[in-house]
């Protein structure tokens, strides 16, 4: 017997099945990746997964990149912040989001795992382990839920896809 | 190159040199490159690599087991300012790329 899927397919888009104590501590980790993002005195070792360096062999370049650049990012994310709160904010078990607000949690939680990552120092062969301490749970708890994100978005992508599928290409 | 170097027949010139190295360096593409990190899941960066680029399925899975075996895959080329482009959108996805560019 399959677990329900966490994300499914709807008439108008998809639908995120968290429970109301899964559903507030995905709006607290957001609010606090908010946070973090607003905090100018953050710590950049924290951030540096969230600012790769895009030009490691010229400096010059690289510091127009980051004056021209990185304050557009913060913007960015800031905005699919923005999206998910309406949304997180609602009652009921079942939270019904666009394509583009599927994609703002996509990447609002891959943030949050970057920084999580980061602080947990996570290796490439890291497994999670029951008697690891809480944060690599929530970690794993994240990845899961955007593998199933990515699951239901290309499962609609697919030809052939449920209600409202990818008629007429592209994501 | 010395001229000195060059072919002295008739009609051979190494007047052209310069302009082909200018040329050269004009259509030199920058090219995004995405490394390998431990974070993000193999399952998203083929999606974003798809979502992203258009690439069809085996392609962007082909590039991300690329980047997971390898260290790194060159994702896309162009110019400086759509290489950029390409950069800040996949920043925007958590993926780790940079930008390299042959002087």
């Amino acid at each position: 017997m399959s677990e329900p899927k966490l994300v499914t397919r709807s008439r108008h888009g998809f639908v995120l099945h968290l429970g109301r104590d899964e559903r507030a501590l995905v709006a607290r980790l957001l609010g606090e990746l908010r946070a973090l993002l607003t905090d100018p005195d953050a710590d950049p070792a924290l951030l540096h997964r969230l600012y790769p360096v895009v030009h490691p062999d010229h400096a010059d370049r690289e510091e127009e990149y980051q004056r021209l650049m990185r304050s557009e990012l913060v913007t960015s994310r800031l905005a699919g912040l923005d999206a998910l709160d309406e949304v997180l904010g609602s009652s009921g078990r079942k939270i019904d989001l666009d394509e583009a607000q599927l994609l703002a949690l996509m990447q609002a939680v891959n943030s949050v795992r970057l920084v999580l990552g980061t602080l947990l120092d996570l290796g490439e062969e890291d497994e999670l382990d029951e008697d690891d301490p809480p944060e690599h749970h929530l970690y794993g708890y994240l990845s899961w839920i955007l593998d199933a994100a990515v699951r239901a978005m290309s499962d609609a992508a697919a030809p052939g896809a449920g209600p409202g599928g990818s008629e007429g290409g592209g994501w | 190159m010395p001229a000195s170097d060059a072919p002295s027949g008739p009609g051979v010139g190494v007047l052209d040199q310069p302009v082909v190295d200018d040329l050269v360096v004009e259509d030199r593409p920058w090219v995004v490159i995405v490394w390998n990190d431990p974070i993000n899941l193999m399952s998203w960066v083929t999606f974003v690599l798809q979502k992203l680029f258009g690439y069809g399925l085996d392609k962007a899975t082909a590039l991300m087991l690329d980047v997971h075996q390898k260290g790194k895959a060159v994702v896309a080329s162009g110019s400086r300012e759509q290489s950029e482009m390409h950069v800040f959108r996949l920043h925007e996805h958590g993926l780790w790329a940079t930008l390299e560019h042959d002087e």
